[in-house]
């Protein structure tokens, strides 16, 4: 069971040993922080990256970042660069490259990331159809917490459904197991632990969590509603007399009701809490590394290596 | 309350709970009314604060339960009023008279429902509803961010229309003037920064934003969506490209659902140790809540920020933002 982004990145180099890094699509990389990430996976062997977005800016960012832990900018560090002039651009020409097999991963970096969600399902470039379900999952690491927080979803579904909630738990269950842990706990989080007919998210919370105890959710355990401190300790839960739930205080994957809600949780961690992170887009084509503008390249350093990971099981 | 202007915002907990005191130096100590006060963490709050000066308390409650309670935790409640009534309707009943009479500013919960006591204070006969929607705010002094931060709804409105939003904004807006602050950004909260299509709230964000023009609040400056780092930090909206009155500087962060609000405030709370200080806003009287779980500086800066806002509707009414 992989605890932390240290581990996790062994666990990404280990999967590639022998082999030549991944080929990574980087969609506009504009960020000191997004180059200094590439630079870095590259060198763990990692990535063999492909830069979509303007050139010449990227050059330049590139020539800094070379000259500052090279002392020099004649290194060559050899990346290929498709000039883009427009994000959406970019994000067009990687997804397509990404469609014709040419890219195993992708890095979402500079664009807001609804703009490349929104591109995801545009029918012309087909990336993904209706039968898929992708889903955003942020991954979380608090020295508070015992072990990681997956968050899930901040990004991509914008007003999930009973159904679509199915569809997080178990992309967020298939991702923990990816992160070797066996039977992941997953807590659909709500204002308070208890199930009221006039809050409606208590009680389709705990209508999924029915369906997970009879095996109709597979591969997880699920409770809830559960309130966020109930959901990470168990003696919140203790004091507020919930007992006997398997999820209380030790909790894995973190449902929030709504995509507001797990970004905000994303947001409150990374850049208040300090909380070191990855995120990914996952169930689609191929696993797209997200970067947000809070994360540092550490955190997208650990964006990638997931990704890395995902790919290659 | 001069000197509350003088003072400027109030940009921390501590500074809350300083200008409560500060406001029982130079004006009047305010008294709360307890509703049931047969509750520890409530009796135990109070005591302390009345014993730095913050405020008078009066117990609603049980006597013989009150006092047990209180000797088994080695709280003093010598300086603080008692009037017993075992029945926890008939307490919380004495309490919100209380309020209602002019005698006390503040209405406490205690050993009573939340429900219950808001029925209570919004019962005709005392005529403290001012508006119908009463929200929970909850001012974050939360470390790294630069100023005090409301988060509000996440207690009271289970899934607010636009109209109920506008009220809880309004609320928001009135605990901030209590803090002087001015002039009052407001963020509208999302997972995204702009109007996107494939995204139901933010249209909604849109439309609301839309009708509060149309009401031109004064001293109010509105900015939605807007995701909570890019409505907090100022290097992030710049790397985002986004510009306005509110980026990077909001005081107030308006939540789409009350369980947005409730998490992501419990996330700082636990992992930054964000200091909250709660009330409950929209009827004439501020009512305050504490909880067993608030650290003891969370239940102080609760009850002080009471204080200040039951001196701010002194002044102003308790009306209208």
């Amino acid at each position: 069971m992989i605890t932390n982004f240290a581990e996790l990145r062994k666990h990404a180099k280990t999967a590639l040993a022998g082999k030549a890094g991944l080929r990574i699509g980087v969609i506009l990389p504009t960020d000191p922080a997004h180059i200094e990430a590439i630079l870095e996976a590259v060198d763990d062997g990692l990535v063999k990256p492909t830069l979509f977005g303007p050139a010449l800016e990227i050059n330049k960012l590139l020539d800094e970042a070379v000259s500052d832990s090279f002392g020099s900018d004649q290194v060559n560090i050899g990346m290929e660069i498709i000039d883009c002039a427009t994000a959406d651009n970019a994000a067009r020409k990687a997804l397509e490259s990404a469609q014709k097999g040419e890219l195993d991963i992708l890095l979402k970096a500079g664009q807001p990331t609804r703009e490349l969600v929104d591109l995801l399902y545009d029918k012309q470039i087909g990336f993904a159809g209706k039968k898929e379900t992708i889903t955003h999952i942020g991954v979380l690491q608090h020295n508070r917490y015992h072990k990681l927080m997956l968050v899930s979803d901040g990004a991509v579904i914008a007003e999930p459904d009973a159904a679509a909630k199915m569809s997080i738990l178990t992309n967020a269950a298939s991702l923990a197991h990816v992160l070797e842990i066996e039977t992941p706990k997953a807590a659909l989080l709500a204002a308070a632990e208890g199930i009221y007919p006039a809050v409606p998210v208590s009680m389709e919370e705990a209508a999924l969590a029915k369906m997970a105890d009879r095996g109709q959710i597979k591969g997880v355990l699920v409770d809830g509603p559960l309130s966020f401190d109930i959901a990470i300790s168990a003696d919140v839960a203790k004091s507020k007399g919930l007992t006997g739930s398997p999820v209380a205080g030790d909790t894995d994957i973190f449902v929030p009701p709504t995509m507001s809600t797990a970004n905000g949780v994303y947001k409150a961690m990374v850049h208040y809490a300090g909380a070191e992170a990855a995120g990914i887009i996952y169930g689609a084509r191929v696993p797209i590394a997200t970067a947000s503008a809070v994360d540092t390249s550490t955190n997208i350093l650990n964006s990638i290596a997931l990704s890395v990971l995902v790919a290659e099981q | 309350m001069a000197v509350l202007q003088a003072t400027g915002p109030i940009t921390s907990a501590d500074g809350i709970i300083a200008a409560a005191k500060k406001l029982a130096e130079t004006d009047r100590t305010r008294m709360i009314a307890v509703a049931g006060a047969q509750d520890i963490a409530v009796v135990g709050a109070l005591a302390e604060a009345n014993a730095d000066g913050i405020l008078n308390a009066t117990l609603f409650g049980d006597r013989d339960v009150i006092k047990e309670l209180a000797d088994k935790d080695q709280i003093d409640i010598s300086k603080l009023g008692v009037v017993h009534e075992a029945d926890v309707a008939k307490a919380t009943y004495g309490a919100v008279k209380m309020a209602a009479e002019g005698n006390a500013d503040v209405v406490m919960k205690g050993f009573v429902s939340t429900s219950a006591l808001l029925k209570t204070v919004l019962a005709k006969e005392f005529n403290l509803r001012v508006k119908n929607t009463l929200s929970h705010c909850a001012v974050l002094d939360i470390p790294g961010y630069h100023k005090l931060l409301s988060m509000t709804d996440g207690g009271m409105m289970v899934k607010p229309d636009r109209a109920q939003k506008i009220d809880i904004l309004e609320n928001a807006v009135l605990v901030a003037r209590a803090l002087g602050i001015k002039p009052v950004k407001v963020a509208l909260s999302g997972a995204v920064d702009k109007i996107y299509e494939s995204v139901p709230d933010s249209t909604e964000c849109g439309e609301l934003i839309n009708e509060l023009k149309s009401k031109s609040l004064q001293d109010v400056e509105v900015q939605g969506p807007l995701t909570l780092d890019a409505a907090t930090s100022k290097t992030i909206a710049a790397k985002k490209g986004l510009t306005g009155p509110v980026v990077g500087d909001a005081d107030v962060y308006i939540s789409d659902t009350i369980e947005e609000c409730n998490i992501v405030a419990k996330a700082l709370i636990n992992f930054i140790d964000a200091v909250f200080s709660g009330v409950i806003v929209g009827a004439r009287i501020p009512v305050s809540l504490v909880s067993r779980t608030d650290t003891v500086i969370n239940k102080k800066s609760s009850v002080s920020i009471a204080c200040l806002l039951a001196a701010y509707y002194e002044r102003f009414g308790g009306g209208e933002a």
